[in-house]
Order: C-alpha cells, then structure tokens, then sequence
C-alpha cells in the first residue's frame, strides 16, 4: 500500500486552505499571512469596491480587525471541496462576541454565527493567491444588533 | 439486471456498512443514466464490466477510474452507463477508511481516487479479475470480504471515538444533538471537529445533515406521490425553510422536481438486503 504522506503530497492543494482556516481559528494572522502571497487579491463580496484589495493589506487589516473586536472568534470548517486544479471552495462557519466597535458596527456584546463560503486559488507553489469570501452581511449585522 | 446488497460478516462490523453487486447480466441495448443523492458512506468500487462516466458539480462529465476509492459525496450526481454493468463495492462506515488506511478524508470529499494510486497494481488486479471470474454473486461478495479482511489483518486498524460518533450519527439518521457527542467525547470542540474532518472529512454537524438528507431521499426512492408533512415529522425538521434550504443544497433541486425526476431510477434498480 502506498502511504497515506504519499497520497497527501499528490493532492495537496486542499492543505494550504484548511491550514489557513485553522490558523484563523487559533487566531494566528501571521501564519495565516504565510500561506498567501501577500500580493494577491482578497475580495469580502458583501462590502463592494470597498471590499477588494491585496491580502497583506486589506486582508490583515480586516481579520486583525475582527480578531481584535470579537477576541473569541472561532469557526468550524464544514467542507472543502476542490474546484479545479487550482481552486477550492470551503464552506465555513464563523462565531464571535463583539467587545469592540468593528467598523459601522456598534458594540453591543452580541454574538454572531454566520455561514462563510471562501473560495481559495493557489498558485502552483501551492500559495494562495485570490481569496473570494462571502456571507449574508445583513443578517450578520442583525445578529450583532446594527 | 439486479442491484444487491450483502451485510459484512462481524468481524468487520467496525468498519464495513455493506457489500453491493451491481451487474446487467450482459450488454445492455440503451445506456442507462442513474442518479444517486449522498448516502453519507464512503467505498471502494471494482467495476469488471464498462467504464462508465458521471456528471457532478465538479465534473461536466467524467470518466470514472474503473477501480476507485470515493469519499463523502455531498451533492447528487448522475451515473452515465451503457454496455455491460459489472459493479462490486464496499460500503465503508464514515470513518473507516481513514481508521484502516489512514486516508486523510477531507481529501476524497466528491471525488473519486484510482485504487491503483493507494494498492499496488498487483493487488488491485488480483482481486478484479477474482470478482470477474466469480460464478455467482456470492463469489464476488466473498472477494470484496477477502480484500478488506486481508487488509483489516495487516494494518490492525484501531477504531477510536470519532468513528463511534460517526456511526451513531449514521443511526439516528443525522436526527441527534451533535453537541451531545462534543459532550461524551472527552475533547474541546475544536478538536473533536478536527478529528472528524480528518478522519470523516467533513464537520460532524454538516454530516448530520447529509446524513439526514440520506435519510429523507431513502424514505423518497421510487415514490411519485410523498406526504411532505410525514416527511418533515419523520425526518425531524423545525420548519418547511430549513428542509427546502437542506433539500436544494444537496440534491440541486426543489423536493417534487426530485420526485417528478428521479422516479425511474426505482424501475431499474432492485434493492435487496441480504445475509452474506
């Protein structure tokens, strides 16, 4: 039989995002900057233009920002399904208490609980390189009182 | 044409669900298309008659390794056969494939693996051509419980409480509190979670709720007529939204374009249970 390594290497691509969904959840920006090029896009669909820049910076700044405003955020990966070669799609879902105002969102200390698809592109270095997330933002700000 | 299924002998009631032979007994005239929902099981499948090609969200149409393993499907997906239908699979418990060959299962979510990327050639072609020369179905069967016996007593497998949770899963028709199994599993959430990913490769809540759409396509099968309000009492739903939302996410349809579509499916193929 070959070994289960041997088969993790051949169908790797799916490695890189569950890696990154975990470091999100241990709320490790850094390692999950270090599985991206910090050059690639990242788009948060529900926010627009203003939703869409490089990873390394609007990314930082948006997952340091929730990791700071609801410091017990956490998620559950439901599923992550590769595409194609070069794309996977993972179903996600994200919790957190709010204790700090997050961008027009008042603190009110609520909770939120809300279904995520993040759809990863990785390079052949197997880096992600686009990420496209999307949410039911009006029933995330709901959940949160806005 | 007959579709059958076998129980496992008890040795192996840890690991394996059932046993199938799925065979045309010759050529057919037309191809023939089947549709399968998510059953929330994993197998391996030798086909000893034509290859075959199926369409899913993934695929538009793709060509099936005749011999494959296949992980967690959670869409529905259809089976364009023609010519000879030769199938003999094992049904695996949710996380036995990881439990004896230590796959990483999040790997094989709807996807489909050449057996021969996993087994040495030898052994694969060993056992196909043993399945294809069986005079009778219960020959096959008796290969496909020779495979995973054989493999069962070289890798000594040792089930753990993620294969238990799953399996409980599997017989409350994904109808539980998944946090009562969080509660009786002696670990943090997040590393419940993890196991099972790894080892089911999907969350334990998300499986409970293939398994429950499962459930609700079996209670379904064949049926042109379905007394809805039966249904979402049998299968546990809070409302109409929650099993529409359920239903169309994992079958790609409303419930009476299901039905309407999925009707022939019962005319071809006989279901059977028997002992091994």
């Amino acid at each position: 039989m070959n070994t289960a390594t041997h088969l993790q290497n051949e169908l790797s691509i799916k490695n890189a995002c569950i890696e990154f969904m975990f470091s999100y959840q241990q709320k490790n920006l850094q390692k999950m900057l270090s599985l991206c090029d910090t050059d690639g896009i990242v788009e948060f669909v529900p926010l627009g233009d203003g939703g869409v820049g490089k990873i390394g910076e609007l990314g930082k700044a948006i997952w340091g920002g929730l990791m700071e405003c609801f410091p017990d955020i956490d998620n559950t990966l439901d599923s992550a399904i590769a595409e194609d070669e070069n794309t996977v799609r993972c179903q996600v879902v994200i919790r957190g208490t709010q204790v700090k105002d997050f961008a027009d969102i008042k603190n009110k200390g609520k909770h939120f609980d809300s279904d995520h698809i993040f759809i990863f592109r990785l390079n052949e270095n197997n880096t992600i390189n686009h990420i496209n997330i999307s949410w039911d933002h009006e029933d995330f700000k709901r959940q949160l009182g806005s | 044409m007959y579709y059958r299924k076998y129980k496992p002998c008890n040795d192996l009631d840890n690991y394996v669900e059932c046993y199938f032979v799925w065979d045309s007994e010759g050529s057919m005239d037309t191809s023939m298309i089947v549709e399968s929902p998510p059953n929330g099981f994993c197998s391996i499948v030798f086909n000893y008659g034509n290859q075959y090609s199926l369409t899913n969200k993934r695929y538009e149409r793709l060509n099936v390794p005749m011999q494959f393993v296949s992980g967690q499907n959670i869409y529905s997906f259809k089976l364009f056969l023609q010519g000879r239908i030769g199938i003999a699979g094992i049904v695996f418990r949710p996380a036995a494939l990881s439990t004896i060959f230590n796959l990483p299962m999040y790997e094989l979510v709807e996807d489909r693996l050449d057996l021969y990327k996993i087994f040495k050639r030898e052994l694969v072609d060993k056992y196909v051509h043993a399945i294809e020369g069986s005079a009778s179905e219960k020959e096959k069967v008796n290969q496909l419980e020779d495979f995973i016996l054989h493999q069962v007593h070289i890798l000594k497998p040792e089930p753990d409480y993620i294969d238990e949770a799953a399996n409980f899963i599997v017989q409350h028709n994904g109808m539980l509190e998944v946090s009562d199994l969080l509660k009786n599993s002696c670990m943090s959430r997040r590393t419940f979670e993890r196991k099972f990913f790894q080892k089911v490769g999907l969350s334990p809540k998300y499986y409970a709720r293939i398994r429950r759409i499962a459930y609700l396509c079996n209670l379904i099968a064949g049926k042109k007529k379905v007394d809805w309000a039966k249904i979402f009492y049998e299968c546990n739903y809070y409302d109409h939204a929650h099993f529409i939302k359920d239903f169309e996410e994992f079958t790609g349809r409303t419930p009476n374009q299901y039905l309407q579509e999925n009707t022939e499916l019962a005319n071809y193929v006989e279901k059977s249970h028997q002992q091994n």
